[in-house]
């Protein structure tokens, strides 16, 4: 029976292998609750888009309490082109802004419990894809009465917990949120007894999202990290959004660092229990410390979906099936409390073509291809 | 009935995720050594948190709508949300 402890290591280590690219680590949990401030940019631009992000943070200690505390905002323009059967489109140039201020707090309750808050709030279109959909509402329904100026933002706010199952190798974490948006409305029509237009009414304006979140992060062996989670977001009118995630990173060696991640989400059609929104990505990234402090970092990722949903029969603002790719690369430079990435790269977008439902937006939901450019810098002190 | 009908119907899977947690805290119990640790827990090993250890640009979130991670109304996939 000798041979049995050398089969109990065999399974057991495989078991550590499988388990640990299904479960996930995060950082060593205390190392990402750290005295840091971080300034981080991103743009995305193509021929007709251009999105600009920044964010300012800082996070303290203060006693077992740990605060950090953010300031963000976004700016984007678009070329918006109506197709050629919009009679009431006219091209035109949309510029937004958003800001943003958020706040999350960990404080230690016991030995390895953590209780974890954060809260935010934002004024401003979300995406450029809002801005344009309400554009064509205001063009499309101009000078009607009951049109009403976009005026987006949002409150959320959420809870966890998170317990450190093994020293420095398990954690477990549960996240439940709220967030309540206000949104730019689509409208409905009211037709007079003629089956003429005289005036529209706004649809809903006020979401609320709940969401929950449950995640597993673990250093499997000594060269290798998984975290895994599970989120669902429910929000009113629709069915729950549940998605999956994994993500695992290899330490080969010194100098190298491979990174792979990937994800899934499903969402079951409100009324057809056969139809269901789908997404998949996956991302593979290698990392290479070619001088003391000094990496090379590449990273590619891939997305695809089968297309939003929307009850509608005969008008739909949902984009079609997506396909996307990115493609990034960069350097970063780190040193003891200091950390600056610099990359970039291209991104493509590649709808399949609109439907009768969708057709006014062919121009919103066509290919692009974008300059994507990140820049960040982390003092922890 | 409405309200039946839109019930998250996930208990299974959580549980599921709650076995595997617990089967991975019986597999591995042993501490590592510091060296380990230390490589381990080395910026570029962790996931999410700062941008300066991503490399992957944040404003694709507004075009892959299916991607986790958002808030709020984009969370939920709303496409009708602006």
């Amino acid at each position: 029976m000798k041979f049995i402890p050398e089969v109990h290591s065999l399974l057991r280590s495989a078991l550590q292998f499988v388990l640990g690219s299904i479960v996930t680590p995060t950082v060593l949990a205390s190392s990402r609750e750290i005295p840091a401030a971080e300034f981080d940019m991103d743009s995305l631009a193509s021929s007709d888009v251009e999105v600009f992000q920044g964010s300012a943070a800082a996070g303290i200690n203060l006693g077992d309490t740990w605060i950090r505390a953010e300031v963000n905002g976004g700016w984007f323009g678009v070329d918006y082109a109506p197709v050629d059967f919009d009679l009431f489109g006219r091209n035109t140039r949309i510029e937004e802004s958003r800001i943003g201020v958020g706040l999350r707090l960990a404080r230690s309750v016991g030995e390895r419990w953590t209780l974890l808050a954060d809260a935010s709030a934002y004024d401003g279109f979300q995406s450029y894809r809002s801005a344009w959909v309400s554009q064509w509402y205001t063009q499309f329904f101009e000078g009607l009465p009951g049109l009403e100026e976009a005026d987006p933002a949002g409150l959320s706010g959420g809870v966890g917990l998170r317990h450190e199952v093994l020293p420095t190798r398990l954690w477990i974490q549960l996240d439940a949120g709220l967030a309540r948006d206000r949104i730019a409305p689509g409208y409905a029509e009211i037709l007079d007894e003629n089956e003429s237009l005289v005036d529209v009414r706004p649809l809903r304006s006020q979401l609320a999202t709940q969401s929950y979140r449950l995640s597993f992060e673990a250093a499997v062996t000594p060269w290798l990290k998984t975290r895994t989670a599970i989120r669902v977001a429910d929000q009113v009118e629709r069915r729950p959004r549940w998605s999956a995630t994994g993500e695992a990173n290899f330490a080969l060696g010194p100098d190298w660092v491979v990174r792979l991640d990937g994800g899934y989400t499903w969402e079951q059609f409100n009324g057809d229990e056969g139809r269901r929104f789908e997404g998949w990505w996956t991302g593979a990234g290698i990392e290479w410390e070619f001088r003391e402090g000094w990496h090379w970092v590449t990273r590619a990722r891939a997305y695809r979906d089968n297309g939003e949903i929307e009850n509608s029969i005969s008008f739909s603002t949902s984009a079609p099936p997506l396909d996307a790719a990115e493609l990034n690369m960069g350097f970063r430079w780190s040193t003891p409390g200091h950390t600056v990435f610099v990359g970039a790269g291209p991104y493509w977008s590649h709808y399949e073509p609109v439907t009768f439902t969708t057709a006014f937006f062919a121009n919103l939901y066509r290919d692009r291809v974008f300059l994507a450019i990140q820049a960040s810098y982390r003092w922890e002190f | 009935m409405e309200a039946a009908r839109h019930r998250p119907k996930g208990t299974p899977i959580l549980l599921g995720w709650l076995l595997l947690g617990a089967a991975f805290a019986i597999v591995g119990c042993a501490r590592f050594e510091p060296e380990s640790a230390a490589r381990l827990s080395r910026g570029n090993m962790g996931f999410g948190g700062s941008g300066a250890w991503v490399a992957t640009s944040r404003l694709t979130l507004q075009i892959e709508s299916g991607r986790a991670g958002q808030n709020g109304a984009q969370a939920a996939g709303c496409s009708s949300c602006r």
